[in-house]
């Protein structure tokens, strides 16, 4: 639960923000935006939200190397001064994007957690209050929802979700940017288990005016189906938007392991703005492979993603007792012979015992014959 | 004909007449068992905390204790089945004393491996989740086997004692109930007696595949591990001849104990004394022979695990044990055995004590001294025993004793019919030669 | 299976002789990879997986060996268990308390084991400890509800060891000793992962698991005797 201190405490800082600017940013590391230098939010006319992803819609993207979620900006000068987002995210929980409007990122923030269910989008405008650091429903807390217009697309390796929010809101809960500065915002997401991660904070300029960026797309290439333990070589395509390769550029791979990605490294493209890089599962399964494109001075950030399906398996992971059971039969022969001896000793003793009575009988009927 | 075998009523006098020896006796065992199983009581209460076993020696005095019953009872039924299939006809007042022995150790034998459990209350689960893979299965298996055939083996020829014994001698409610029972219809007629000599040499000749895979299995719960000093293929054969060894060092200290105290003398001669003593001799160079093969391999290759274990026997904290049974356990009684002046029943008993308590020290060297060698870097395992465990001990030696001293207050230690009949072989074999001369 | 005659005979039964807790959630293979070269034997493994596991005093599921060899070098071998493909002790169990899960996980079952303590015997890496007394336990241990996958509360007369903390693995979240040492560290000497997708984490680095280990000349204790362990060991000096 958020106090009105808290709300004050925020506004203060806000403004403080505002005069500091640019304020000691703990940039994340390889937190870089496809145009050079910090993030930049540019302005123009908003995306059309549907869901279907296009590049060209947004003119800024980043791509976050540690939760591999791409993600776009677009800010209208409007009166609430709205922010439009797009997501690409591989996770099948939930995806979230939390934001703060202070010049230091004290773990309090506003928050949109979207998940796909039932190929609908569910989307929650909240707060995380630092000191709890409990992802609360604005609703629950007295805020009210104050996205537009949120939509998803349910993709079998990733989902698509684009939202638009007010910078400038009336909500306590939600952000009070009233003009043009920075804000911090990090991206969070869970896997289906439960466990969630978090990127670093990164920081977003609003407002500088920046020719909108090339988008590009990634091709990414798998062998249709893999064999266990054979390595399976992952081929990635850079283009720009005519379509034309992109070479020396940096692409990095990765894929979605149980506890955070395995990288398979950084590779430049070649003059057909290919790059290759090699994986080699140990058995059959599907594995979520990735590539992206950080974006560079002119170049959007791009990322792909495939589902590499391993289907033969090579060596199984059991034993099993095959010559066990020759040896089980030989054991229950051998048993069953020492038992059968047994009950046959017995049987004869047992025939004996009754055969002397007959005898005994016919004896005395012999005797006087003998 | 059956009938006509006459008794020798000196067999029968230590079921009639009871010394107040004997009451001091078992008053004595009773005590020292009630001793083990007040020790067993303070271990189900408080748990397998008052021995001195431990994670890295969890393994100890119970088990070895488990082996050396399995062992003594090697004695019996396989000596009396081999001497019986090979027709050795000085055999016959011995044969009872050792299949007793054999049951009567199988008993103690099977309590220790539940001694030893840390949850003995689910005992049950052995039969309800057993798994055919364990070693420990085998030997519950083989175990039962060879308990179910050596009682079989044990009864078949107490029948016509029985029968004499029901017919002639009035010796309570209690015993005359058992003799009934197991003499049922048998009159000794010549069908019954073909009867039951062929059941009794068919389960002679079962029993000692019997026997000797019980020992074996009982050598492959530690053959099967992967520990240095056990994970060896000559734990079998040297098992079984160990398990022979203590059995008739085991058989030859009752045979002396037995002709002192209910004078058979006419019974267990010398001649008795210095047969088994001559296979005493030679399984005891077998068991020097052996012993030989299996340290030597080690030393010789000196692998790391290996060097420690034989450091640990030879120069270590076993060193004394392990020395005190090489000399005094298999040198000296292979010596008195083989000395002509030492060949006497003293001798040739003294050698079997010697045997038995050395056999006692080789069950605990294999158990122990294998778990303490480090696995894993570099600490040893220690093990002190406590006075439950050194209870449980005593008690098992006398409850051998009392359940033996029972046993031969029950039934002739000796096999009345056996005996009479060889007397009467050899009378038939007399007249037969006066036959031919005249 | 249905080779052994003794499957037969369940299935003529009616008994299925499937050991239902062998299954696993899905099909996993979870290994793991310990940095010799990382490793400064604080120790903090144990106490994590102590604290976590309420593991009783004088027991330890990772131990921490100083190995010390002729010409002075000196390293720590923190030592799980080695949750063997060809377990010695699966196989010595008499009652079937100790098995072999889908997922490569040797667990045991604390209400079956009978306490015969075969499997301490025929365990090559001592990884098996045997509660000799009632452990002492705390409220918190009493609280938990047992399960196979989390045995506790402690009980006297049983085989305990590492469960390789399945029951966080299930969460997506690493074991408590991985996360322990990473918290130590910075730069965790205990991975974790699943040999399926050939990765291992600490938890901030996640590495490629053959590379990783053909290059680093990595191996497994006593590989000789074949039983085939899911922990590897990276050696302590990196050539």
């Amino acid at each position: 639960m958020m106090s009105t201190r808290t709300v004050l405490a925020v506004c203060g800082l806000l403004a403080g923000a505002l005069l500091l600017l640019p304020a000691q940013v703990d940039v994340a590391p390889g937190a870089q935006a496809s145009h050079r230098g910090d993030i930049l939010c540019p302005t123009g006319p908003p995306p059309t939200r549907d869901g279907v992803f296009a590049l060209e819609e947004y003119a800024e993207n980043f791509f976050d190397p540690q939760t591999k979620i791409l993600i776009s900006f677009h800010c209208l000068e409007d009166s609430n001064r709205t922010m439009h987002v797009g997501l690409i995210s591989p996770w099948q929980g939930w995806t979230e994007m939390r934001f703060q409007a202070t010049d230091e990122w004290d773990g309090s923030y506003n928050a949109v957690r979207l998940a796909m269910s039932g190929g609908e989008v569910q989307a929650v405008d909240g707060y995380v209050e630092g000191a709890t650091t409990r992802f609360a429903d604005d609703r629950a807390i007295g805020g009210t929802y104050d996205l537009i217009g949120a939509t998803g697309a349910l993709g079998s390796e990733r989902n698509v979700y684009e939202f638009g929010f007010p910078l400038f809101s009336a909500d306590a809960y939600d952000s009070q940017l009233t003009l043009n500065g920075s804000f911090y915002f990090q991206l969070a997401y869970a896997t289906d288990e439960g466990p969630f991660m978090e990127s670093e904070p990164h920081f977003i300029q609003i407002g500088q005016f920046i020719s909108p960026g090339e988008p590009t797309s990634l091709e990414l290439t798998l062998p249709p189906g893999g064999v266990a333990l054979e390595v399976a070589e992952v081929i990635v395509t850079l283009r720009d938007e005519r379509g034309q390769p992109l070479s020396l550029r940096p692409v990095s791979a990765f894929v979605q392991t149980t506890f955070g990605f395995l990288d398979l490294g950084v590779s430049t493209t070649s003059a057909q703005g290919v790059a290759s890089f090699e994986y080699a599962p140990r058995d059959e399964g599907s594995y979520l492979v990735g590539a992206a494109f950080p974006g560079e001075d002119g170049h959007l950030a791009s990322v792909s993603w495939f589902s590499l399906v391993v289907t033969s398996v090579g060596e199984g992971f059991s034993l099993l007792p095959r010559d066990l059971a020759i040896i089980q039969t030989l054991i229950v022969l051998v048993l069953g012979l020492v038992w059968g001896t047994y009950g046959y000793s017995l049987f004869i003793v047992r025939q004996a015992m009754r055969a002397s009575q007959k005898e005994g009988g016919s004896r005395d009927e012999a005797t006087p014959h003998e | 004909m059956g009938q006509t075998i006459e008794a020798d009523p000196s067999l029968v006098r230590p079921l009639q007449r009871t010394t107040w020896r004997f009451y001091v006796l078992c008053g004595v065992l009773t005590t020292i068992v009630g001793i083990g199983v007040a020790g067993y009581v303070t271990q189900l209460q408080t748990g397998l905390a008052v021995t001195g076993l431990n994670d890295k020696v969890s393994w100890g005095l119970y088990i070895s204790n488990f082996v050396f019953f399995i062992g003594i009872s090697h004695a019996g039924t396989l000596i009396s089945a081999i001497l019986r299939v090979s027709g050795a006809a000085w055999r016959r007042p011995i044969t009872r004393m050792a299949e007793s022995i054999t049951v009567i150790a199988i008993v103690i034998a099977a309590a220790f491996p539940i001694l030893d459990l840390g949850r003995p209350d689910r005992i049950i689960n052995v039969f309800l989740y057993g798994r055919i893979e364990s070693a420990i299965m085998w030997d519950f298996v083989s175990i039962f086997t060879y308990l179910t055939g050596s009682i079989i083996y044990l009864s078949l020829p107490m029948i016509p004692d029985a029968a004499i014994l029901r017919a002639k001698y009035q010796l309570g409610r209690f015993r005359g109930f058992l003799y009934k029972l197991l003499a049922g219809r048998w009159t000794g007629s010549r069908l019954q007696q073909i009867g039951l000599k062929k059941a009794i040499g068919l389960m002679a000749i079962i029993i000692i595949p019997v026997a000797v895979s019980v020992h074996t299995v009982v050598s492959w719960i530690f053959g099967m591990t992967l520990r240095v000093g056990w994970h060896t293929a000559i734990y079998g054969p040297y098992f079984v001849v160990g398990a022979i060894f203590s059995g008739i060092a085991t058989i030859i200290i009752a045979m002396a104990v037995f002709r002192r105290v209910y004078h058979l003398e006419k019974y267990l001669t010398v001649k008795h004394f210095r047969n088994l003593g001559v296979l005493l001799l030679v399984l005891d160079i077998a068991i020097i022979y052996f012993s030989l093969s299996d340290y030597l391999t080690a030393a010789y290759g000196s692998q790391t695990q290996d060097v420690r274990w034989l450091a640990a026997l030879s120069t270590g904290p076993y060193a004394v044990l392990f020395w005190g049974m090489l000399i005094g356990g298999f040198i000296v009684p292979a010596v008195l055995l083989s000395l002509n002046r030492t060949r006497s029943v003293a001798g040739i008993t003294i050698a079997a004590i010697l045997v038995a308590v050395g056999m006692w020290v080789e069950r605990f060297l294999i158990v122990v001294p294998t778990m303490a060698v480090p696995q894993v870097p570099f600490d040893w395992g220690v093990y002190q025993a406590t006075w439950v465990e050194w209870a449980i001990t005593a008690a098992s030696i006398a409850a051998f004793a009392l359940l033996y001293a029972i046993f031969s207050k029950i039934f002739p230690i000796v096999s009345m019919w056996e005996v009479a009949e060889e007397t009467e072989t050899i009378s038939e074999a007399v007249a037969e030669a006066e036959e031919v001369t005249t | 299976m249905g080779l052994l005659i003794s499957d037969r005979v369940f299935e003529i039964v009616g008994w299925n002789p499937t050991d239902f807790r062998a299954l696993a959630d899905n099909r996993k293979q979870w290994v793991m990879v310990i940095d010799l070269a990382r490793c400064d034997g604080c120790g903090e493994c144990t106490k994590g997986c102590s604290r976590e596991h309420f593991v009783p005093e004088g027991t330890e599921w990772i131990t921490v060996f100083k190995v010390q060899d002729e010409l002075g070098a000196q390293y720590f071998l923190p030592r799980p268990c080695m949750h063997c493909e060809n377990a010695p002790c699966v196989k010595v169990c008499p009652v079937g308390a100790t098995f072999r899960r889908d997922d490569g996980v040797i667990l045991i079952d604390h209400e079956r084991c009978i306490g015969c303590r075969y499997c301490m015997a025929a365990c090559p890496y001592n990884a098996r400890s045997f509660n000799w007394a009632e452990p002492a336990h705390t409220p918190a241990e009493l609280a938990h509800p047992y399960s196979i996958e989390e045995p506790w509360p402690h009980r006297v007369g049983v085989v305990e060891k590492c469960m390789f903390c399945v029951h966080y693995a299930k969460q997506g979240k690493l074991p408590a000793c991985v996360r322990a040492c990473t918290a130590e560290m910075g730069d965790g000497a205990i991975f974790f992962g699943d040999m399926r997708e050939d990765a291992v984490s600490n938890g901030t680095e996640t590495l490629p698991l053959a590379e990783t280990l053909r290059e680093r000349g990595g191996f497994r204790f006593k590989e000789e005797l074949g039983t085939r362990p899911r922990v590897w060991y990276l050696p302590p000096r990196s050539s």
